[in-house]
């Protein structure tokens, strides 16, 4: 099982490439080295919804990422986001994603709360008895999220003033995890090695 | 929502862990590599913070390659301050492995606007870390330079004028660091409590350090809502027993377990 990554210049992908490559003990292959195709990808997620789908699809990596046939694609906060189908995290309205997922992401802020940002330690409940050891504590930092509307692909929930959100989604392999695994501790390392062990 | 947040914070010299008292006397404690071994695990701190305490006194920088090292073993997030003073430094911390940058002169000397900040790392990635020291008069004095200067916020600002028009530009997070009671294992004063009081009504996450192993500290602390408490001197001598600090902060609020 070979493992890539996509990198862009808002993104601190250092946590990230560090976490996976001590759980999966290789070296992740950066997605723009064409000469190898991983059977994995991982899409880190810092930075803001618009400015990092317009360097994506500047660059040939949306083209890339919609042809290709990954075994799995795994999204971490915006890298989530991206697999949707759009974001309002735009003034001029939304943004298309790689609409992998039919969901929308909406901002937090004007749905529950008045901070703009939530960061920190937060409860994930995955709601399906075979996941439930998952269930914990993860490390969140973000001001978009998805709505939780119990369809089938979302797994795992959060709560911000009792208002769920998705924490954790998977459609055909397409999966997304709105926290930090990366920055989650044992339980970030035991869940991607769940996820795509 | 999210839990209240124990932090465990480290204060080095070059490669070195120290403690003082009151930002002063500082003492060798061990190799930073070495402490940190020793704590590698995830459940005793949420959260690192590294402060490099004399960075603006002496001009001294977080050496990148030590933070490569330590980050290799470290999972949770990590904030770094002391001495940055330049966005390259920032995009290099951030590289190496540091998720946040915490910054006390650079912001209140206006050395890098903050909305530069904002724009080039995002608000998630800045701390707000100042120094302060509640007056008899109950003046609330920023100071900078690892304590030993005071400085006033531009246009003269009281403290909470100050950073609450931080917020308005987008910070999210502001770490207050109470020089008095830095490292001295003593009750903070009931003037001091009843400044922090009123800087806890601003919409902001905040973190209290100075003493806040204390059970009178924390208690009052997170009675007024601040999200968090920094350790250091019970880091270095007592890390076993953040434990039991945790066990009871969760009889009333909610924390990682």
């Amino acid at each position: 099982m070979r493992i890539g990554i996509v990198t862009y210049s808002s993104s601190n992908t250092a946590n990230v490439k560090r976490l996976f490559e001590k759980v999966f003990n290789q070296r992740l292959i950066d997605i723009q080295d064409l000469s190898i195709k991983p059977d994995i990808l991982v899409l880190p997620g810092v930075g803001n919804f618009k400015f990092v789908k317009n360097e994506l699809d500047k660059k040939g990596i949306t083209k890339l990422i919609l042809e290709s046939n990954f075994e799995k694609i795994f999204g971490i906060c915006l890298g989530m986001h991206l697999l949707q189908k759009d974001s309002n995290e735009s003034l001029k309205g939304s943004i298309k994603g790689f609409n992998f997922g039919n969901k929308s992401v909406i901002s937090i802020a004007s749905n529950s709360i008045q901070k703009r940002v939530h960061t920190g330690w937060n409860y994930v409940k995955f709601i399906h008895q075979e996941m439930s050891f998952l269930s914990g504590y993860y490390y969140f930092s973000h001001s978009f999220g998805i709505l939780w509307t119990g369809e089938k692909d979302e797994l795992a929930f959060y709560e911000i003033n009792e208002k769920k959100f998705v924490a954790v989604s998977n459609l055909n392999n397409k999966i997304g995890v709105q926290f930090h695994p990366e920055l989650s501790g044992r339980k970030g390392r035991e869940l991607i090695k769940i996820l795509l062990g | 929502m999210t839990t209240k947040r124990i932090i465990a914070k480290i204060d080095i010299k070059g490669n070195k862990v120290i403690k003082g008292k009151r930002f002063e006397g500082l003492r060798v404690i061990e190799d930073l590599d070495e402490f940190l071994s020793k704590r590698n695990d995830d459940f005793i701190a949420d959260e690192i913070y590294i402060n490099n305490i004399t960075g603006s006194l002496y001009d001294t920088h977080i050496d990148l390659d030590l933070l490569k090292f330590i980050c290799r073993n470290i999972h949770i997030p990590i904030t770094v301050q002391g001495g940055i003073n330049s966005i390259e430094e920032i995009e290099n911390l951030l590289e190496k492995g540091a998720c946040r940058v915490a910054l006390n002169s650079a912001i209140l000397q206006n050395k890098i606007p903050i909305e530069t900040l904002f724009k080039e790392f995002g608000s998630q990635a800045i701390v707000f870390s100042p120094s302060i020291r509640v007056e008899n008069n109950g003046d609330i004095n920023f100071y900078i330079s690892a304590g030993r200067e005071l400085i006033k916020p531009a246009h003269n600002l009281s403290a909470y004028d100050y950073i609450s028009s931080l917020c308005d530009k987008g910070l999210i997070e502001v770490l207050i660091r109470l020089i008095d009671f830095d490292g001295v294992n003593k009750k903070v004063n009931d003037i001091t409590l009843s400044k922090l009081k009123i800087m806890s009504k601003i919409n902001i996450d905040t973190i209290i350090s100075g003493s806040m192993h204390i059970n009178y500290n924390y208690e009052n602390i997170l009675n007024y809502g601040f999200q968090g408490i920094a350790l250091s001197q019970y880091y270095i001598y007592n890390y076993k027993d953040i434990e039991n600090i945790r066990k009871e902060i969760s009889r009333k609020w909610e924390v990682r377990k």
